[in-house]
């Protein structure tokens, strides 16, 4: 039968922290932890169990894993012959379809042995020669069209964009005129692996897009965007020419399935700033992961697009992305260290949805790194949502923990105290972490939590919560400072039990005659009286508290006392 | 309603679309490889698994019901993929460590070698629990998923998967009971 309640009560601990629990479970689990201290122990225990396991660090796949896998895959997705020597992928050898173990291409684009030189040649001459095949097929109609044309791709359906006009094309670029006259377009354009990259169905795409006109004056650049990173790196650098593309988001999602080239790109934050602007170009975007992996690999991009509060916002709809994003707090930090007006703004955006938040928190490292921004705090504190999901991550809370000025920003908010206060793993890594409660305590932030009342009374409807806090000497010693914050507390009896019952928590409250004074003017004062045991210790330790509870309401004291010992 | 990108991308690729695999693929890489990782303790395995993973549903895209989620499917996938590898090599290869802290260049030295070696422990642990309790764990703790999506991969009762969950973390629980970091 004691093993029956025991595995009942194994069972319950378990699902209130996979955060499966139901808030009737979950008060079940508080009330059990508050009365039984073995009980208590067991949650901790696990809840170790648990940190352990999560930090375990996510692992990177190989490099390039994704080519090398398309570059096995047949039947229905086979590659249009020749096209891989022509986009300079690297996988020309690639394409044994032999089962097994496989060696991922671990080269870099710019790899040593000279290969990024001449891939570069390559891709110049590559770039020029399909904007003039580009050309050729508006103007000259290089090569044939319709009927003629067996086995070109056709562009799917959800690329197709308003259409424009051979007329409303206007090549700029003297450079691609010059070299249509030479020899070596002659033969480019009777070469059929670039009339095959033309055939593309995401440069076909983008050739029809409305974006086409305004990237026709950087046409080189443009020809090349779905195959070239090289050529992307050079668009990006046009900042105009960039926005004109941002503005069409099917555009841009198809430059976004060719991660190299983003990766490229993402290195170019004035680029990404133009980007920022158009919040359809950032949904398609968000949706794909690769493209997020390269801006995050990219702090000053990211920056740079976070100015944009309504991009962001687009972001923050699609959680596997972010938290692919989230993977590299060197983007967050450079957004938290960058704070203004508009970024908060964009942080705001954020918040509106936990499911983001929820995949941010699982990554401490961004976290923490976010957790510079006192603004982005600030935001984050007002969105009770987003900030519940943080909350069921203690190793974010834990990040958290270590910027007093963050932790600052959000105690002056109320609702998001609520929502810590639900999740008391969050608060119990919060109070575990020394450094990081020693850090607030020296910036007096743990204080200014005590001057919230409605912050600390949304805490005190937490008794476990509390306990967590309790049971932190810093944490006690800050809050000691703050009278207020025991009025608070007061209100509830059962947080008040949580604190009484921890007699370290009251050796080093008792230090602090003001808090001693406050508390004992409350009703909660019932419960602390109840605990005599806790309640003798303190004092016994603590000739100023003493001292000033006589001064103050002894009265009150006494009679709560007396009742109880009846 | 936004439709799933999953299935927009299943779509597609039914359609024969490239772009829309290699999407999907770089979707699940992450969490393919990851989950492969931790069932597996080495990188080498995994990568592999994960290769074969999407191979098999390039090949097999016909066979997905389309009434079920994406992901159950290729979790799925990806847990037979890595039963065959450990079946193929007869015995479970040891836990890769070098790489385990991979990223965490910022840490200090104390704390990164405590990392490992909490992170060996832990992975040292798993591996020597059961194939069935490592799943449950893996699709849990590293993939994130709630006990509801864990029963549509493991086409098992929630009830079921609560029940295999418990087991296994009693197990862990006593593996790393005594294992306190440096």
């Amino acid at each position: 039968m004691k093993n029956d309640k025991e595995g009942e009560l194994l069972t319950l601990m378990y699902v209130v922290l996979d955060g499966e629990a139901t808030p009737e479970q979950q008060r079940s689990l508080e009330r059990t932890l508050e009365a039984d201290p073995a009980a208590r122990a067991r949650f901790e225990e696990l809840e170790t169990l648990f940190q352990r396991i999560e930090r375990l660090p996510e692992m990177e796949p190989p490099r390039r894993f994704v080519e090398g896998v398309m570059a096995k895959v047949g039947g229905r997705f086979s590659q249009p012959s020749g096209l891989s020597r022509v986009s300079g992928s690297g996988y020309d050898n690639a394409g044994d379809a032999t089962p097994g173990k496989t060696t991922f291409p671990g080269g870099t684009l710019m790899s040593s042995n000279g290969t990024f030189r001449k891939r570069t040649i390559w891709a110049g001459v590559a770039v020029a020669a399909v904007a003039a095949v580009f050309a050729g097929q508006y103007y000259f109609d290089i090569p044939p069209s319709g009927d003629q044309v067996a086995g070109t791709v056709t562009p799917a359906q959800r690329y197709r964009a308003e259409q424009i006009q051979p007329s409303d094309v206007k090549l700029g670029d003297q450079q691609v005129a010059q070299f249509m006259q030479s020899e070596a377009f002659e033969k480019i354009v009777k070469d059929p692996q670039l009339r095959a990259l033309a055939a593309d169905a995401n440069f076909q795409a983008l050739a029809k897009s409305s974006a086409f006109q305004a990237l026709a004056q950087n046409a080189q650049a443009f020809s090349a965007l779905a195959a070239h990173p090289e050529a992307f790196q050079a668009m990006s650098h046009d900042a105009s020419g960039f926005q004109a593309l941002a503005s069409n988001a099917a555009a841009f999602q198809a430059a976004a399935n060719h991660a190299d080239a983003f990766n490229v790109m993402a290195s170019q934050a004035s680029a990404f700033q133009a980007l920022g602007q158009h919040a359809s170009a950032f949904q398609a975007l968000a949706s794909n992961a690769a493209a997020m992996q390269a801006l995050g690999q990219h702090a000053a991009a990211f920056n740079a697009m976070s100015s944009y509060p309504a991009a962001f916002q687009v972001m923050a709809s699609h959680p596997a992305a972010f938290a692919i994003l989230a993977q590299h707090p060197e983007a967050f930090q450079s957004f938290a260290s960058n704070a203004n007006a508009s970024q908060a703004s964009a942080f705001v955006a954020l918040t509106h949805d936990a499911a983001a938040f929820k995949a941010l928190s699982q990554h401490a490292d961004a976290f923490q790194a976010l957790s510079h921004n006192a603004a982005a705090m600030q935001a984050l504190g007002q969105h009770a949502a987003a900030f519940q999901a943080m909350s069921a991550h203690p190793a974010a809370f834990q990040a958290l923990a270590q910027h007093a000025d963050a932790f600052q920003a959000l105690a002056s908010n109320a609702a998001a105290m609520q929502a810590l206060g639900q999740h008391a793993s969050a608060f119990q890594a919060l109070a575990s972490d020394a450094k990081g409660f020693q850090a607030l305590s020296q910036a007096n932030a743990f204080a200014l939590l005590g001057q919230h009342a409605a912050a600390f009374q949304a805490l005190g409807q937490h008794a476990a919560a509390f306990q967590a806090l309790a049971s932190n000497a810093a944490a006690m010693q800050a809050l000691g400072h703050d009278a207020s914050a025991f009025q608070a507390l007061g209100q509830h009896a059962d947080a008040f039990q949580a604190l009484a019952s921890n007699a370290s928590a009251m050796q080093v409250l008792a230090t602090h005659a003001s808090a001693f004074q406050a508390m004992a003017k409350l009703q909660g004062f019932n419960a602390l009286a109840s605990n005599p045991n806790a309640f003798a210790q303190a004092l016994a330790q603590a000739g100023v508290a003493q001292g000033a509870v006589a001064s103050g309401s002894v009265t009150n004291a006494s009679q709560t006392n007396s009742s109880i010992q009846k | 309603m936004n439709k799933d990108p999953d299935e927009t991308l299943v779509e597609r690729c039914r359609e024969g679309d490239r772009s829309a695999l290699a999407a999907l693929v770089t979707r699940y890489q992450r969490a393919i490889y990851n989950a492969a990782y931790r069932v597996l303790g080495n990188g080498e395995d995994a990568a592999d698994v994960a290769q074969s993973v999407f191979l098999r549903v390039a090949e097999r895209l016909d066979e997905f019901d389309a009434q079920r989620r994406f992901f159950s499917w290729i979790y799925r996938i990806a847990i037979n993929e890595a039963l065959n590898v450990l079946r193929r090599n007869g015995h479970e290869e040891p836990l890769e460590e070098a790489d385990e802290v991979a990223g965490a260049e910022s840490l200090d030295p104390e704390r990164r070698a405590r990392d490992a070696e909490l992170a060996g422990r832990v992975q040292g642990a798993l591996m020597s629990l059961r194939f069935d309790d490592r799943i449950v764990i893996t699709l849990r703790h590293f993939s994130g998923c709630s006990y509801g999506e864990i029963a549509s991969i493991l086409e098992l009762q929630e009830k079921t998967v609560k029940s295999r969950l418990f087991e296994a973390r009693q197990r862990l629980r006593g593996l790393l009971k005594d294992f306190e970091p440096a």
